[in-house]
């Protein structure tokens, strides 16, 4: 329960997808900042993980915000081959907050990423912080990344 | 929510099978109780996962909402059946277009809360998600 977000219905709306092979990595950053700035400020949490260019996501939050966004996912072009793993009501959320995974993997922007039957991702590979994630994905597509 | 085995498989009926991809809006004839809405969650998944059927069916408040992918042939036949369920009124097909690629790699069922639920934490909705879904996939 997050104070003063809770009041609505809350909806968790879970996805597994693969992104189109010919989204660039610049794409890909935008992409994944626009989904940060929107789902923190709309009060969502939950869990974007990234493997080369498939995508897991879940979106939990109040069913004015959580709707909107995933009819904008499941009609966006860009997502191939979704998954869906859970769409419904939820008593509590399952995340504090919103996090990105997966982006510090070397080569993860342009290469695929291990398969989605490998497990749990490895440690190297999460990261705990959005936005340092966005900045380092941000370096990353610029060509300044180690 | 299950997986449906085959969905990632080549289409039921050859790999070269021509594809659709149905979307239909309906209203429900009556209230349903939680028993006929499971009912309707089981047999859909059921049905189409033996027809090598993706897509989703979202039931929210007086709407069902439907995106099926598949052979044309038996997507075609489950429309039948939808269209002569006495539980559905006012069918509408949004759209029906070939495609090469299913979006949809599973069939899954949703059961959202209502508008009526929604308007009464006071925070009504700027339309409806399935109708506004319906305008973006339509």
């Amino acid at each position: 329960m997050i104070p003063g977000l809770d009041s609505a219905p809350l909806i968790s709306f879970s996805f597994v997808s693969t992104l189109d092979p010919d989204l660039e990595d610049a794409q890909l950053t935008r992409l994944v900042r626009q989904a940060w700035r929107h789902n923190v400020g709309a009060g969502l949490t939950g869990r974007m993980v990234i493997r080369g260019r498939e995508i897991r996501q879940t979106i939990e939050g109040g069913l004015e915000a959580v709707l909107p966004l995933a009819s904008r996912i499941l009609g966006d072009g860009r997502h191939f081959r979704i998954r869906v793993t859970c769409f419904g009501p939820i008593e509590a959320r399952q995340h504090e907050d919103w996090r990105v995974l997966g982006l510090e993997a070397p080569g993860a922007l342009g290469e695929q990423g291990p398969s989605a039957s490998a497990g749990l991702l490895r440690p190297e590979f999460v990261c705990t912080d959005a936005a340092a994630a966005v900045v380092r994905l941000e370096r990353a597509a610029a060509g300044g990344a180690a | 929510m299950e997986k449906v085995p085959g969905a990632a498989a080549p289409a039921k009926g050859g790999a070269r099978a021509k594809l659709i991809r149905l979307v239909y809006l309906s209203m429900r004839t009556r209230d349903l109780t939680a028993e006929d809405v499971d009912q309707i969650e089981g047999r859909s998944e059921a049905n189409n996962l033996a027809a090598g059927i993706t897509g989703l069916l979202i039931a929210q408040g007086q709407y069902f909402y439907g995106v099926m992918e598949g052979p044309r042939r038996p997507v075609m036949q489950r429309m039948e059946v939808v269209i002569t369920d006495d539980r559905h009124m006012g069918l509408r097909i949004l759209r029906e277009e070939e495609i090469v690629a299913r979006r949809f790699a599973n069939w899954s069922f949703a059961r959202l809360p209502d508008e009526t639920t929604t308007r009464s934490f006071g925070m009504p909705l700027p339309g409806s998600f399935i109708l506004e879904l319906s305008r973006r996939l339509a």
